[in-house]
């Protein structure tokens, strides 16, 4: 007899093809679409504001980087502490592509056109993606600590020569055109972030299923072969080497991507959002959110993102109450949020991925208990 | 009957009352109140914060009340970015930046908001076009004091072969402000910049200095904070090079924390600033003293340059929102960014904390145009230039 997709509460899948499918049951589907009809009301809700809007955006932008940093570290199990980097490659590509190439070309003037951003963000990405490769490239000899180094790195020598660079003005701030979408152009902040909501969530949803088609692919399991046992994965015809080189390829493309829309949603780029602590926030966000997994990628940015404001609003009130506090006050979101790593590390190491699994089994099995 | 009157009455009283009421005029402030750099933001934003009250209390605006919104950005440009955003939907008419990346990051955004803006960086970048139409400096730019030390170098060096100068910059568009312009001011003045050194990370500075000693390096000039300058200062005392190298910075190399952090080896080390010194007999620093111990504020406070910067920021939008009061039945963004322009001839505003007066004008977006030179004698900065203009600035730098 069929298993009833709708009810069913485990994993039935019974042949490869099966296990193939991206949605093990009709109620997980329903469920995602449910989840994208809340988030496509989201930016109608009246407690949306302009500060909301921002979070929101930055998230869903930060959200395509750390999926990238998730399929090289989480799925590929290679350090990388230059995400940020790679995220500025792209930001600098779609600067510098539209101002020296495109400008030039199309002779576009104050704004750009929308379809513009369709030839832009792919090849930002790909600006990205050779840098990443190339970066990778270490990854052939080295592993652990060591690659991890090779890639802090690159974060330094991307800095320093951004900051060297009069061509990138120095690492100062760099201007690219607001889109005209459709005879209206998107600028200022109230028509900016429910624009950028929308636009910035399809991107993401577009990366999010070629992340899974990724995963669930021959060269997906060749990832995760790789980062359990490299020799094991040579001996099984896997090319461990160009495997690695391609996770950081793969990675630095959803950077690039993920930079390219950051600089058009802020209409101007600087050196300093692509710093060794973006680079670090990146990685936060990946562990908290949950090595390995894709959920993890999307919870984790939201989660690190949404609550700055609350631990900003609580330094502020510590140093309201006690003013002569100030270098608590300094201390505190360092301290807070190492802190939740730290625990995560320690208590919960799957992150909040395998809180949002159990809480979905809870409900597969309802009313039986877990 | 009584109780419906009574209530007609107290709704009548109450709209009468509320249509006499004050407006508000908001003014949003994103700094470092805790991380980076927040050993300076701390102060200005206690000055912002205390002129504003200053201004209320005294019924500065009549028919207005300033309200000042105040909000740490950890000096972190994605949150700079989102507070002033959420100042916005607060009304706000005037924006106050603090961080370099983040000032320049908003040039943008303050011409799509049309919202003016000013702020604690002196970057010349803040200024320049694009998207210069509503950015605002309050004094000199640090461009302008490290070529007013060039233009002292040039005219006070003695020897036979031109001066040789290394450059100390913070590694970030702050610090690489004014190398460009200082290094066409140098060939201008016939000078030679031999160096030009990013900051490191190190607490010790004894290899660089060496290197100087060896390249025959005679003045060193600082585009940094307090606290390296002063390590570079005692390291340079251990090696005896006090003598024989002069060193000199722009405005945040100064203050009271660098006198006490280098001690005697901060000894006559020169500082190019627009602002008069918290220990000086000025109407505004009087006027400093009176504000800071009326708001309960420490003596360490009221004695900070950045407290008088803080003051400053925040006396500029004022006189621009009662300027603006004045003029037109309503204070707007667009009010008070044509009362800024208006700020010149007979609208000069002198609110005695820098060494001239705030004016601005469409072509004209430096608040206070001068800047003074001052030396460390005996533990104490003492000027001893008059307030100047810097001749080679508008020739390196013609700001469009």
């Amino acid at each position: 007899m069929a298993i009833n997709r709708w009810i069913q509460s485990g994993n039935y899948r019974r042949s490869y093809k099966e296990d193939q499918t991206i949605f093990a049951t009709f109620s997980e589907q329903a469920s995602l679409l449910f989840f994208l009809v809340i988030l496509a009301a989201v930016p109608y809700m009246p407690f949306m504001n302009r500060q909301l809007f921002r979070v929101v955006d930055l998230a869903f932008i930060y959200t395509i980087a750390v999926m990238g940093l998730n399929i090289v570290t989480g799925f590929a199990g290679q350090i990388n502490i230059g995400q940020a980097a790679f995220m500025g490659v792209g930001a600098y590509a779609a600067v510098t592509i539209t101002r020296d190439i495109a400008i030039p070309l199309f002779g576009f003037g104050r704004t750009l056109p929308f379809w513009y951003i369709f030839l832009l963000l792919p090849l930002s990405g790909l600006v990205a993606a050779m840098v990443g490769a190339f970066v990778g490239l270490p990854s052939f000899r080295l592993k652990h600590l060591y690659l991890a180094i090779a890639t802090l790195a690159f974060q330094i020598i991307f800095t320093w020569t951004v900051g060297h660079s009069g061509f990138l003005n120095q690492g100062g701030s760099i201007k690219i055109g607001r889109l005209d979408f459709f005879g209206k152009v998107i600028k200022g902040s109230k028509v900016i972030g429910p624009f950028y909501y929308y636009f910035a969530l399809i991107i993401l949803i577009i990366m999010a299923i070629a992340m899974r088609n990724i995963l669930r692919s021959k060269y997906g399991r060749a990832l995760i072969a790789v980062r359990d046992n490299d020799r094991a994965a040579d001996a099984m015809g896997i090319n461990p080497g160009l495997t690695k080189v391609a996770a950081f390829a793969i990675s630095g493309f959803f950077a690039g991507v993920a930079g390219a829309l950051f600089a058009l949603y802020n209409g101007s780029v600087i050196v300093e959002s692509f710093s060794l602590v973006a680079s670090i926030d990146f990685l936060a966000m990946a562990i908290v959110g949950g090595l390995g997994t894709m959920v993890g990628s999307i919870i984790g940015p939201s989660f690190m993102l949404f609550l700055d404001p609350f631990v900003e609003r609580f330094a502020d009130l510590v140093q309201g109450i006690f003013p002569n506090t100030i270098d608590v006050a300094t201390a505190m979101r360092p301290t807070i949020f190492g802190l939740i790593i730290v625990l995560f590390l320690i208590y919960e190491p799957r992150g909040l991925a395998n809180w949002w699994r159990l809480l979905r089994q809870y409900f597969w099995r309802w009313p039986f208990k877990y | 009957m009584k109780k419906l009157m009574l209530l007609v009455l107290s709704i009548a009283a109450l709209s009468f009352t509320l249509s006499f009421a004050q407006k508000e005029i908001v003014f949003g402030w994103s700094g470092a109140i805790t991380g980076p750099t927040s050993d300076a933001g701390k102060y200005v934003v206690q000055g912002i914060e205390d002129y504003c009250h200053y201004v209320n209390d005294e019924n500065i605006i009549p028919g207005y009340v300033l309200k000042c919104l105040t909000r740490d950005d950890e000096y972190n440009n994605d949150n700079t970015l989102r507070n002033f955003e959420s100042y916005l939907d607060e009304n706000m008419v005037g924006f106050i930046g603090y961080a370099t990346g983040g000032s320049l990051q908003l040039k943008v955004n303050t011409v799509e908001e049309e919202v003016p803006f000013l702020g604690s960086s002196l970057h010349v970048g803040l200024i320049d076009a694009p998207d210069n139409e509503y950015m605002f400096i309050p004094i000199t730019t640090y461009s302008e004091q490290v070529l007013a030390l060039l233009e002292w170098i040039a005219q006070n060096h003695k020897g036979d072969t031109a001066a040789k100068i290394a450059m100390f910059v913070h590694p970030s568009p702050f610090g690489r402000a004014p190398v460009e312009d200082a290094k066409k001011a140098a060939e201008l003045l016939g000078i030679d910049i031999v160096e030009v050194q990013e900051a490191t990370k190190g607490l010790d500075y004894t290899a660089m200095l060496q290197r100087w000693d060896n390249e025959g390096v005679e003045y060193m000039i600082g585009q940094h904070v307090q606290s390296p300058i002063a390590t570079i200062l005692n390291s340079a005392k251990d090696l005896g090079l006090l003598g024989k190298i002069q060193f000199m910075g722009a405005h945040y190399t100064g203050g009271t924390s660098l006198l006490s952090l280098a001690g005697d080896a901060a000894e006559n080390f020169i500082w190019a600033t627009s602002f008069y010194l918290p220990d000086e007999d000025k109407p505004g620093i009087e006027l400093q003293r009176t504000i800071g111990k009326r708001y309960g504020r420490s003596s360490d406070a009221i004695d900070e340059t950045n407290y008088t910067s803080g003051l400053l920021q925040a006396s500029i939008f004022a006189e621009a929102a009662r300027l603006a009061a004045i003029d037109s039945d309503e204070v707007s963004k667009e009010s008070i960014y044509e009362a800024l322009l208006s700020m010149h001839g007979d609208r000069e505003f002198d609110p005695g904390f820098a060494v001239g007066p705030v004016s601005f004008s469409e072509n004209d977006h430096i608040g206070v145009d001068a800047i003074r030179l001052m030396q460390v004698q005996a533990g104490k900065f003492v000027p001893f230039t008059e307030a100047f203009n810097s001749s080679t600035f508008p020739k390196v730098h013609p700001i469009q």
